[in-house]
């Protein structure tokens, strides 16, 4: 009965089997969740941050979530939104020691910094959903190939300073965002552009997105001394495994610490440097 | 010339100039806080224009 007014729309039937990931449950992902959790689809709830009252006007939580994980008190208004569905909530900082949590059918990326989502692009191998937001702006882009075709040069975050969102723009956002998700579930044809929305000024933007080849690579600087390359060739994990001590390893990603530098290394060729400084980077790059 | 949007500023404008490092220059944009758009496709900073794209400045953006 709950789903018979959209199941002329949507299979629903195939949408409960399907498990989404949603990671950052701010703005985007506190309202993505509750519009995937109302059309069925079961959801992994990650987010290391508690309910601050901040947070109240732009996220779904109440004044009686305040000082309650994030992760824990959505789960708990989910369910009784939609006791139906299975949602597992779990209150830890996504990091290079926990990317099995990104094993579901769909991720859906709703952090606030480049940091985590290139982490995501790291370890994920199939398209993965990347949003942003930020006061009146936000934007929605199926990675299907690699973050760094987005963000293919040095940039400057907004987020690494606390910015606000207005409750409307995330909303439109993550109606965006989980229209997409659920035409991925269902494998229905989505969205290949960036979509880029202003709730503000109306202003609405498809970007076409394409694989680049980079020229030089570039070292993209993320927040506090992590960094990005994308060094735009396949790597041999099996030599770096043997090479040096390896803390983590699957088919497509070896984690691997070089003098007090994590280094995340998609055989891809995408690589992510933790606490690290560029003079090391460029020595390592040609060492390799 | 080219048309040019630079949404930080909301500013409209018609400019000269060969490539998107050179514009990006005359206009005083700095590089880390936008994403380049050119005729509705990302485009590298060494991309040649034409006097009739159309080129954005869209600010880079992460939060969520």
């Amino acid at each position: 009965m709950q789903y018979s007014r959209i199941r002329k729309i949507l299979d629903i039937n195939q949408l409960r089997k399907k498990t989404v990931t949603i990671v950052g449950l701010g703005s985007l992902g506190s309202f993505t969740a509750l519009l995937l959790a109302k059309n069925g689809v079961n959801l992994n709830l990650i987010d290391f941050d508690k309910v601050s009252v901040e947070n109240l006007s732009s996220q779904l939580y109440s004044r009686k979530d305040l000082k309650k994980y994030k992760a824990r008190a959505l789960s708990k208004y989910l369910k009784r939104i939609n006791p139906e569905i299975k949602i597992k909530s779990i209150n830890t900082r996504l990091t290079s020691s926990n990317l099995k949590l990104l094993d579901s059918d769909l991720v859906i990326d709703c952090t606030d910094n480049l940091e985590t989502r290139f982490l995501i692009d790291s370890y994920v191998q199939k398209p993965w959903i990347h949003t942003a937001a930020v006061k009146t702006v936000g934007l929605v882009y199926v990675v299907r190939n690699s973050l760094s075709d987005l963000y293919n040069a040095r940039v400057s975050e907004d987020s690494c300073e606390q910015h606000g969102i207005l409750n409307t723009a995330a909303n439109m956002i993550a109606s965006i965002a989980a229209t997409q998700a659920i035409k991925i579930l269902l494998e229905k044809d989505y969205e290949k552009d960036l979509i880029r929305f202003n709730i503000w000024s109306n202003s609405f933007d498809r970007i076409k997105v394409k694989p680049r080849k980079h020229s030089k690579q570039v070292i993209i600087k993320l927040c506090k001394n992590n960094y990005s390359v994308n060094i735009n060739k396949k790597i041999s994990l099996d030599s770096l495994s043997k090479r040096y001590i390896t803390i983590l390893r699957n088919k497509n990603l070896i984690i691997i610490k070089s003098e007090n530098t994590k280094i995340i290394i998609n055989s891809k060729g995408y690589i992510i440097f933790e606490d690290s400084n560029k003079e090391f980077i460029e020595k390592w790059l040609k060492s390799l | 010339m080219v048309k040019v949007f630079i949404e930080k500023e909301n500013k409209k404008l018609n400019a000269k100039a060969v490539d998107i490092e050179s514009l990006m220059k005359k206009l005083s944009i700095n590089r880390e806080e936008v994403i380049v758009v050119k005729n509705s496709e990302l485009t590298p900073r060494n991309e040649k224009l034409k006097d009739t794209d159309e080129v954005k400045f869209l600010s880079v953006i992460s939060g969520g």
